[in-house]
């Protein structure tokens, strides 16, 4: 049972960092484009 | 006769543009004889005779471009010291302070060493050095790089998270550990914002020596957890065949009628492609006798920048220019 519990906990830990690897911090979703863009542009011959 | 080393993806770019500029004759080797003999066979043409060749002759050259992985300084040495200019695509850091120590030797023997002609550095030279005519004095300009070209870039893109990285800073050079100093960039479309970290990569070393009039030189590389993390240990999976489409974004500040001033220019292409266009464009200044001798950086004083970086947007690299909107 108490070897059972700690592969439990061991799986939860791990599953938790691979998540936050995975999926944390993602800052795309919050960075719009209103400050500015790009545009084409060729060098001065 | 232009010399290939590498057949790999950059040297299979470099042979490519070098064909379509026209170059009649090019001899290629890599340490997979296999791969220079296919690379060889595919790129002929009946205007352009390209054919596998031993190490040994490519000292037959008149000029070669070194596309293999890392180190270059020995090769670039012996070439020199046979009367052989040289075009390196290494962003080693280590190997471009290598290079840039072979100046006497390339004086010497009147040949040509150019470092570091690439994305980053070599693009990125020619983009600070195109910007700075529109500003009265630049004193700052940071690179940041998204992708990789080929699996040996991927290698060392990796190394470059677990390494020192260094920086000019106000006439000093500034070590910090590679993976620090988190920024998000905007790259060009398709790329977008990415986190960017600090890396041991060659830019800053190439840029000081281009423009020494920079008060503060930065390079930062797009890495995700996963890339910091692992990066002290080997790459855990295989390295793509190519990293796709990466971006290149020069940032440079600097003064204008009296105020401060910035502009940002990026590139978004596959990395092993501006790398080709810029050794071959390089390459073929030189046998041109357009670079003067000595090991030379792109973006120089003594280097045709103007002209290099024409062919490079004509052959097919588009810039970008980030305007900004005083809404905020």
């Amino acid at each position: 049972m108490k070897l059972f519990r700690r592969l439990l906990l061991v799986l939860s830990v791990a599953s938790a960092v691979v998540g936050i690897l995975r999926f944390g911090g993602s800052s795309k979703q919050r960075v719009t484009t209103k400050q500015g863009g790009w545009r084409t542009f060729n060098p001065p011959k | 006769m232009i010399g290939v080393i590498g057949a790999g993806l950059v040297g299979t770019h470099v042979v490519d543009a070098l064909v379509l500029g026209g170059q009649a004759q090019i001899s290629i080797n890599d340490t997979n004889a296999a791969a220079a003999a296919r690379l060889a066979s595919r790129a002929s043409t009946t205007s352009a005779r390209i054919t596998a060749v031993a190490v040994n002759a490519m000292f037959e050259n008149n000029l070669v471009v070194l596309a293999c992985p890392a180190p270059h300084a020995k090769a670039a040495r012996r070439l020199l010291e046979a009367g052989v200019s040289v075009v390196s695509c290494s962003d080693d850091l280590d190997d471009t302070l290598a290079m840039l120590d072979l100046y006497a030797v390339a004086r010497q023997q009147r040949q040509t060493l150019v470092v570091g002609a690439t994305m980053s550095p070599g693009l990125s030279g020619l983009l600070v050095r195109m910007m700075s005519a529109r500003f009265d004095a630049i004193d700052e300009a940071h690179i940041a790089i998204h992708g990789t070209a080929g699996p040996a870039c991927a290698q060392q893109h990796h190394r470059a998270l677990a390494g020192q990285s260094i920086g000019w800073h106000d006439g000093d050079w500034l070590r910090r550990p590679a993976g620090s100093g988190r920024e998000l960039c905007w790259f060009p479309d398709p790329i977008g914002p990415r986190d960017c970290y600090r890396a041991e990569l060659a830019d800053p070393i190439a840029l000081h020596q281009a423009i020494p009039d920079l008060v503060r030189v930065t390079v930062r590389m797009s890495a995700n957890r996963r890339d910091r993390l692992t990066a002290r240990l080997p790459m855990l999976t295989p390295p793509h065949a190519e990293g796709g489409t990466g971006a290149l974004r020069v940032e440079v500040r600097g003064w204008r009628n009296g105020m401060r001033h910035v502009e940002v220019v990026g590139v978004a292409d596959r990395v092993a492609h501006v790398a080709g266009l810029v050794a071959a464009t390089a390459a073929r200044k030189t046998v041109a006798g357009e670079f003067s001798s000595g090991a030379r950086v792109l973006g120089d004083d003594e280097s045709p920048n103007d002209s290099l970086l024409q062919d490079v947007v004509t052959a097919g690299v588009h810039l970008h220019e980030f305007v900004g909107s005083a809404l905020g």
